[in-house]
């Protein structure tokens, strides 16, 4: 069970003429097998309290804990290699590595043999729906459907428990919207992942367990889909 | 190392761009570098074969100079002289001169009579080189070859030098300024030792080694008070000194820019790094984002770097064998070449390792 929490986290940051306040003592927790979506305008701070929960930044006051733990008293390197993976809106693949080779990476990282790393990275690649014939095709020869399960199947690669994703369908037409949406449905529920998104689709954020608003650097609403329901 | 490695061969245009560059500096280094040395080996040579020459020279043309035999030996034990030759004279009767030399050359006029020298049997001018009591006389002294000459001295006519005569030159009459007879050196010096009479020279000429240290030896001379006054020592270097100025200048010129060229290649590693990192910033970020450590990061940069640098260094190598052939290879200086190029690859590499991949989240394409 990998849990994160939010207690009175904050965060600014100065920009050239003030010090913008992101976030203002944010409270909440996630939880394992759950969707959820993070919603709101622009500039709201979606992205801001996406990269705390990543362990790319700190913040200013305040905690996010996993497990328990403040992530400011973890080694984020290995946070974000063990424990948290990150989907982005433009899938971030490396580009000169094959399919196959881009889900090994974060295996390579954590030192596991290559056969096994192989091994794992084909099962996770068939878990998103793709077959033996993507494995050696590089990223610019899918399309963005598949790109971004490869993303996905990255993310899962490395065995972190908790999925963080930013905008994962903003390049997506609506198929392919759906079938990574329908994914990361099945990683929360069947599979025990925490799931957290950040969209402006609220075709998204209707199948999500709970969806959370935030504006001007507060949450404003969570609404859960049986307080929906 | 798989990533650098893969990097490395799937992108080929970097790849060669990288290589390209190194393979030129490292051809120029070799070849630059192999200038150096041929420039200072002919130095080398030219202080080796352009002959230097000394001579002690009297006050005067008429004023021969004297000098005794501690100042001789003082010269000879110098270290720098390979060869020399050296004079002394007597006067004897009352205008005659008795001249003591160890080679004939040592005696421009007794050089130039030499073909016309006639010689009793089993004698020639290496009798010069040896010690025995014998002489070349002139013929207006009316001697034959075999006899002896009774040369008394002018100064201490008790003192009489007994030579046999072997050899005879120069034509029946001696004019006005009296006859010369020649001997050994070590005859005359000799003769002034038995009856303990201070002897002197009146000549030496040396050729000199060891010139590339003329410096020393002519302070050594100075020391030995032969700058000036009544005997004095002459140098032959112009020759050596117009040709090794030239070159010793050549040599200190290129050696200066040997380094400046160095931190060059290091600046065109950093440049080079640089622009062809930069377009890959957002891998370094996205690697970083997986959990890769910066060190990591750093290090595939920095390999991938040290594969194209390796590849065009040992291209250049054979691209500076093909031109200038075996001598342009050094392998010092091929390691050079490589570590200032890693050296400036290495600080872009950091510049990239250090990424913020914070905005890797803010960048959406």
């Amino acid at each position: 069970m990998a849990e994160l929490q939010l207690q009175q986290t904050a965060y600014a940051y100065c920009n050239k003429y003030q010090t913008v306040q992101a976030l203002k003592g944010v409270d909440y927790q996630f939880e394992s097998g759950r969707f959820y979506a993070l919603v709101g305008r622009s500039g709201s701070g979606k992205t801001t309290l996406l990269s705390l929960l990543a362990g790319l930044d700190f913040p200013t006051e305040g905690k996010v804990l996993f497990n328990g733990k403040p992530t400011a008293e973890l080694d984020c390197d290995e946070y974000r290699r063990d424990d948290v993976a990150v989907i982005y809106q433009s899938y971030n693949l490396f580009p000169l590595l094959t399919v196959l080779e881009n889900v090994t990476y974060p295996l390579e990282l954590k030192k596991t043999p290559l056969p096994e790393a192989k091994a794992i990275a084909k099962e996770k690649l068939l878990s998103v729906g793709l077959d033996e014939g993507h494995l050696k095709r590089f990223p610019a020869m899918l399309s963005g459907g598949e790109q971004q399960r490869v993303a996905i199947a990255r993310a899962l690669a490395g065995g972190a428990k908790i999925i963080l994703a930013d905008e994962p369908t903003g390049n997506l037409d609506e198929e392919n919207g759906a079938v990574v949406v329908s994914i990361l449905q099945r990683l929360a529920h069947e599979d025990g992942y925490c799931v957290i998104v950040v969209t402006h689709d609220m075709g998204i954020a209707d199948k999500a367990d709970e969806v959370i608003r935030l504006s001007d650097g507060r949450i404003v609403s969570s609404e859960s889909a049986a307080d929906a329901g | 190392m798989y990533m650098a490695w893969i990097s490395f061969t799937r992108n080929p245009r970097s790849s060669l761009a990288a290589i390209a560059l190194v393979a030129a500096l490292a051809a120029f280094i070799s070849i630059f570098a192999n200038s150096i040395t041929m420039s200072e080996a002919e130095l080398e040579n030219a202080y080796a074969t352009i002959p230097v020459d000394a001579y002690i020279m009297g006050a005067s043309a008429t004023q021969p100079p004297r000098f005794n035999d501690e100042l001789y030996q003082q010269i000879l034990s110098s270290g720098f002289v390979a060869a020399s030759r050296a004079a002394a004279e007597c006067q004897v009767h009352s205008r005659d001169t008795l001249r003591a030399l160890d080679s004939i050359e040592m005696d421009a006029a007794l050089s130039e009579y030499a073909p016309g020298i006639e010689w009793l049997e089993g004698y020639d001018e290496s009798l010069f080189a040896g010690e025995q009591a014998v002489c070349i006389a002139p013929r207006s002294a009316e001697l034959a070859l075999g006899e002896e000459a009774r040369l008394p001295m002018r100064t201490r006519r008790s003192v009489v030098a007994v030579l046999t005569v072997v050899g005879l030159y120069g034509g029946g009459y001696d004019g006005f300024g009296g006859a010369t007879y020649y001997c050994p050196l070590p005859v005359l010096r000799g003769l002034y030792e038995e009856n303990g009479m201070p002897f002197s020279y009146c000549g030496l000429e040396m050729e000199l080694c060891n010139t590339r240290e003329l410096g020393t030896f002519k302070a050594q001379m100075r020391e030995l008070r032969l700058d000036g006054g009544m005997t004095r020592l002459v140098v032959n270097d112009a020759l050596l000194i117009s040709v090794t100025t030239q070159l010793a200048r050549h040599v200190r010129l290129l050696k200066t820019l040997l380094p400046l060229i160095f931190v060059l290649i290091a600046a065109m590693g950093f440049v080079m790094s640089f622009l062809l990192l930069r377009g890959r910033r957002r891998e370094a970020a996205v690697m970083r984002s997986l959990g890769a450590k910066r060190r990591r990061v750093f290090a595939t940069l920095l390999l991938e770097t040290a594969m194209q640098a390796v590849t065009g260094a040992a291209l250049g190598a054979l691209a500076a064998f093909l031109i200038s052939g075996r001598d342009a290879l050094c392998l010092v200086k091929m390691a050079l070449v490589l570590a200032c190029y890693l050296f400036g690859g290495a600080a872009a590499a950091l510049h990239f390792a250090r990424v913020n991949v914070l905005k890797l989240m803010a960048a959406r394409e």
